[in-house]
């Protein structure tokens, strides 16, 4: 079974991806900031993460410049998944890792299951 | 004669420290105002960021439920039942693009918008948006094409011309019961010339004024106005002017529409 660690501070928004993901067969992790989302890269081991990008202590791209720069950390795809929708912001993810980028208002919760699939090796 | 020199020479001191004091004075206002100006820009741009995560947060959430739930995936639900949830999803997805646009128009008025202008085909852009459009006017039963040259370099924001075409090109479509859309570009001086024609509804003479104006929505179709933010049109003129275009329109009620935009011409184009 893949893990996912759902890096997300809306607690309602949670409580909605886990449902969608548990749904989907994934075992899920939760962090609430990027703080905690860092930590718990390193002690969970995820197979995938769905990191927010505005959130309080350590925003999204503050934790992706972070996995980039840790040359001793195993590169693990991070999906994000933003109401921001700037295609600057897009690029910026993008260019400091992130493998894809998910509007929250556009993706269906199917939509991002099938995203998240893509990004899995497909063995297991 | 010492003396006679000294009185001038005391009086000349005392000018020049009361000059030093209102230039002090002065100074310090004019850092004040900067520092007002400064405080202002940083609290707008804190509203604009939190308005934008508060509004589209819940919105967010309330769109994913409703989706899991008109899947049918997620616990039973009848015909009937899915119809009602379809009509909160398109409530939904009009907050959403309201917010957007909302958004833009805030980041247009207070001079943040950020534009990234590149050299690129804008017949290939346009041909483009109008491939993304067909399934939509086959529904309406209208015929959409593009005429124009084959290549034309342009300088300005890629994204943001793609927004133009495609707010110009939906309006088109969603104000023409029948007939065509047709887009057309072509070179004038050192400008791109493009044309949005339509053979719509058309716009009454007097509203012209306002057709560009925030909020302003067409009396001809008003069951149209739900689909609308009635922000596009302001959003496309100011967005053709930041990249130092003009945008026009002629029209004529129960013949259509014609949207012109302008471009500036990429160097290499010559």
């Amino acid at each position: 079974m893949f893990k996912v660690l759902l890096i997300e501070d809306d607690l309602p928004l949670v409580r909605m991806y886990e449902v969608v993901l548990k749904k989907a067969g994934f075992e899920v992790v939760c962090a609430l900031n990027g703080e905690e989302g860092l930590a718990k890269i390193k002690k969970d081991s995820p197979d995938v993460v769905l990191l927010d990008l505005v959130m309080p202590k350590k925003d999204g791209f503050a934790l992706l410049k972070e996995l980039g720069e840790d040359k001793g950390q195993a590169r693990i795809p991070v999906l994000c998944l933003s109401v921001l929708h700037q295609q600057e912001d897009i690029d910026r993810a993008k260019h400091l890792g992130a493998v894809d980028f998910l509007i929250k208002t556009e993706v269906t919760p199917d939509d991002m299951v099938v995203k998240i699939r893509k990004v899995l090796p497909s063995s297991n | 004669m010492a003396m006679k020199l000294k009185e001038p020479y005391s009086g000349l001191e005392q000018e020049v420290a009361n000059r030093k004091k209102d230039l002090a004075e002065a100074k310090e206002v004019v850092e004040n105002q900067l520092r007002l100006k400064t405080e202002f820009e940083e609290r707008e741009k804190d509203f604009i960021s939190v308005a934008s995560h508060g509004l589209q947060t819940p919105l967010a959430l309330i769109r994913g439920y409703m989706t899991m739930l008109v899947s049918g995936n997620y616990g039973n639900v009848d015909a009937e039942a899915k119809k009602y949830i379809a009509e909160c999803l398109n409530g939904t997805d009009r907050l959403v693009r309201l917010v957007k646009d909302l958004l833009s128009t805030s980041r247009i008025a207070s001079g943040r918008l950020k534009l990234n202008k590149t050299s690129f085909d804008l017949a290939d852009l346009i041909n483009g948006v109008i491939f993304s459009f067909q399934k939509v006017a086959k529904q309406a039963h209208l015929e959409l094409s593009y005429k124009g040259v084959n290549k034309i370099l342009v300088k300005a924001d890629r994204d943001r011309t793609i927004e133009i075409v495609t707010n110009l090109v939906d309006n088109a479509i969603k104000y023409t019961k029948r007939g065509t859309v047709v887009v057309s570009v072509s070179k004038e001086r050192s400008y791109a010339v493009v044309e949005v024609v339509d053979t719509g509804v058309g716009i009454k003479k007097n509203a012209f004024p306002h057709v560009f104006d925030k909020f302003y929505f067409s009396e001809a179709l008003v069951s149209k106005q739900q689909e609308s933010t009635g922000l596009g049109l302001y959003i496309v003129k100011s967005l053709v002017e930041v990249m130092g275009g003009t945008i026009r329109l002629e029209s004529k009620e129960g013949q259509g529409s014609t949207f012109t935009f302008t471009l500036p011409l990429s160097k290499t184009n010559v």
